[in-house]
């Protein structure tokens, strides 16, 4: 069988439904596609601790400190599971580090932006780590197996962080007008971000990660059922959102909703966010200050089943 | 509730003396605050530690101090009619009676091994004794810190030994900081002011001082076999002050700085 | 991947075939993986997999919000 033809029954097995594994034949592009996605999303979870981390030693009570302190050691297990896929479609850590800290490949918007106040710890957990389960049940599907598998464990562990999340923000809900405030403020801020989350719906027809399976949802469905769960959820709270026009189409079972500023988005992802460049330099600050520790006990990297 | 010393009456549990309560409780704040207070400063290990695997290793292990310091508060709140959470968010610094040894900040990787290696070590001698408590919630609950803290143990070794055994670099910043740190490393075991008390009754099985003796018996001769820095005949023999367990340093204020910023922004307030 | 049974053999060669017969004949796995025991390192320990303090913030039964949730309800349905 010639190399097209080979790619042809693979393309053919994908948009089936068929399954890879990492040591089958795979074509350039789909490795390099796949390879992609699970990078972003490797870097995502291992910047997403960032966000979070200082709060690790602000939380005010000992159960708080422990549920966010298990959250965010959460998240970095996240990235180790996702880091090791793209190891081994042939991506070597260190370079994937180095990509990700001299900015040549992209973390998600959320993870680019600024926390104010223990609100902000409950509405990230809530709502943040929400949009990223729709998206991560949806990638149980994926046509590429041992990805689709980190899936199944990374949303059994992200349900864990949204009920503490939610449980964060009622305990404030039903405090103080300090505290209520509080989480009205962080949600004002962290709602733009979150429609942005899921990206611009794209052309089925030349999105290759939809054609080929590697993610079975488009943006925008994404983005829909985001909204029906967890909207009638905020505002049951006495919530407010932060857009005027956001509103159920009941004859549609449609969202309607300001179109979120797409070009925010793609500055942000290219590293001009507002804690783009001060986050990616304490990464690379703290990597390099360990650097000494992998040198001296790390030998040749073995994978390790 | 009870409060009361474990007796040959199974039956009788006679509330506790005044005197021997508040030396029990001094006893209990002081492990409290020691694990509360490592807990924290190995926490902010999240996300940035050398290895992404031993990220979420370390993040265990200050977890369960944590877990730990919480369980004693806890013991410590039924004991004075207090909070757990009160306890220990709401007290100024001068107030803390963690060990001195707990007043750095985790500094670097070789330094959080090294202090971490000393104090899971002189813990685990302070447990063994306590497991031996005449004071059954106290002895209950030691029983069950000692598993977690098997696997400290383990994990602490490992490094240690690692980070020896590459030589080079790796060895001369392990041994740097166990030079830096063994003059507060026996703070662990500074005396308290109600001992005579605890001892007399058993709640403290053995004197501190001679837990430290047993701690260095154990630790040194290790430490020398993998040629690392150990303390001098007379810094073993130095008499503990009281100091060990009062002096704060600003790093420690800085931290109190961090825990206590969300808790005082709204007195009284849930969370 | 779930650990599904072992054979006995003379080599690994035949170890697969055996696998194959017991745990593939009815077409029952995708794929198997056949590891000799002595390249296997257990970990059995209650103490480091059981270990005993709550840990009920790892899971989801350690968030009730049952309560939390009705109260701030009518909070806000109070608030109008």
């Amino acid at each position: 069988m010639s190399s097209d033809e080979r790619a042809q029954t693979f393309y053919a097995h994908v948009m089936n439904g068929g399954k890879v594994e990492a040591d089958d034949w795979i074509p350039d592009d789909y490795r390099a596609a796949v390879l992609k996605f699970v990078e972003m999303h490797a870097n995502s979870e291992l910047m997403g601790v960032l966000p979070e981390r200082d709060w690790i030693l602000r939380a005010p009570t000992l159960r708080r400190k422990l549920a966010l302190t298990s959250k965010i050691q959460d998240e970095v297990g996240h990235a180790q599971l996702l880091y090791r896929v793209a190891e081994d479609l042939g991506k070597p850590r260190e370079q994937m580090f180095a990509d990700l800290l001299a900015g040549k490949t992209k973390f998600h918007n959320v993870f680019h932006y600024p926390t104010h106040s223990w609100g902000d710890v409950g509405i990230i957990a809530w709502l943040v780590d929400a949009a990223a389960i729709v998206s991560q049940q949806a990638l149980r599907d994926s046509s590429y197996a041992p990805y689709a598998r980190t899936m199944k464990k990374i949303c059994w562990e992200e349900s864990v962080h949204i009920m503490h999340g939610r449980d964060v923000v009622l305990t404030l809900m039903n405090g103080t007008p300090g505290q209520r405030e509080m989480v009205q403020e962080a949600l004002n801020r962290w709602w733009g971000p979150l429609m942005q989350m899921h990206g611009p719906p794209t052309n089925p027809a030349t999105d290759r990660d939809l054609t080929w399976k590697i993610k079975t949802k488009g943006n925008e469905q994404l983005r829909q059922e985001f909204l029906s769960i967890y909207v009638p959820r905020i505002w049951e709270l006495g919530l407010t959102v932060p857009d005027p026009e956001l509103r159920h189409d009941q004859s549609t079972g449609r969202w309607h909703y300001t179109e979120p500023d797409w070009d925010e988005l793609r500055s942000v992802v290219t590293g001009h966010g507002p804690m783009s460049q001060e986050r990616l330099a304490f990464r690379r600050t703290n990597y390099d200050r360990t650097q000494w520790v992998r040198d001296a006990i790390l030998g040749p990297a073995v994978a390790v089943a | 509730m009870s409060t009361g010393v474990r007796s040959s009456n199974a039956d009788a549990a006679r509330p506790l003396a005044h005197a021997t309560r508040d030396a029990l409780a001094e006893l209990l704040l002081s492990i409290a605050d020691d694990e509360f207070v490592i807990g924290f400063w190995d926490s902010e290990w999240t996300g940035i530690a050398p290895i992404l695997e031993e990220d979420v290793a370390t993040s265990s292990i200050s977890q369960d101090e944590i877990g730990h310091a919480r369980a004693l508060y806890e013991l410590l709140a039924e004991l004075t009619g207090d909070d757990a959470d009160r306890i220990a968010f709401g007290r100024e610094p001068d107030a803390y009676r963690h060990a001195a040894l707990l007043n750095h900040p985790r500094t670097d990787w070789a330094f959080s091994v090294a202090r971490r290696y000393l104090y899971e070590t002189a813990d685990a001698v302070r447990l063994e004794a306590l497991s031996r408590s005449s004071y059954e919630p106290l002895a209950g609950l030691v029983a069950k810190m000692r598993r977690e803290e098997r696997y400290h143990l383990m994990h602490l070794d490992a490094w240690l030994r690692r980070l020896a055994d590459a030589g080079g670099d790796a060895r001369a910043r392990l041994a740097e900081a166990l030079t830096r740190l063994w003059p507060d490393a026996m703070t662990i075991f500074t005396p308290l002011g109600g001992e005579a008390t605890l001892v007399a009754e058993g709640l403290l099985p053995e004197p501190m001082e001679t837990l430290r003796e047993r701690w260095l018996t154990q630790v040194v001769p290790i430490l020398e076999t993998l040629s690392l820095p150990v303390p001098s005949g007379d810094e073993r023999g130095a008499p503990l002050t009281d100091g060990g367990r009062t002096q704060r340093t600003d790093d420690f204020r800085w931290l109190h700085g961090e825990f206590t910023m969300v808790a005082r922004s709204e007195e009284g307030a849930a969370w | 991947m779930i650990h599904s049974g072992n054979v006995r053999a003379p080599d690994l060669e035949l170890a697969t075939h055996y696998a194959r017969e017991f745990y593939g004949r009815r077409q029952e796995s995708n794929r198997l993986w056949i590891v000799p025991r002595q390249a296997i390192t257990e970990l059995d320990d209650p103490d480091l997999l059981k270990p005993p303090f709550d840990r009920s913030f790892k899971r989801p039964g350690g968030y009730l919000i049952k309560h939390k949730l009705e109260a701030a309800k009518a909070r806000a349905q109070e608030e109008g």
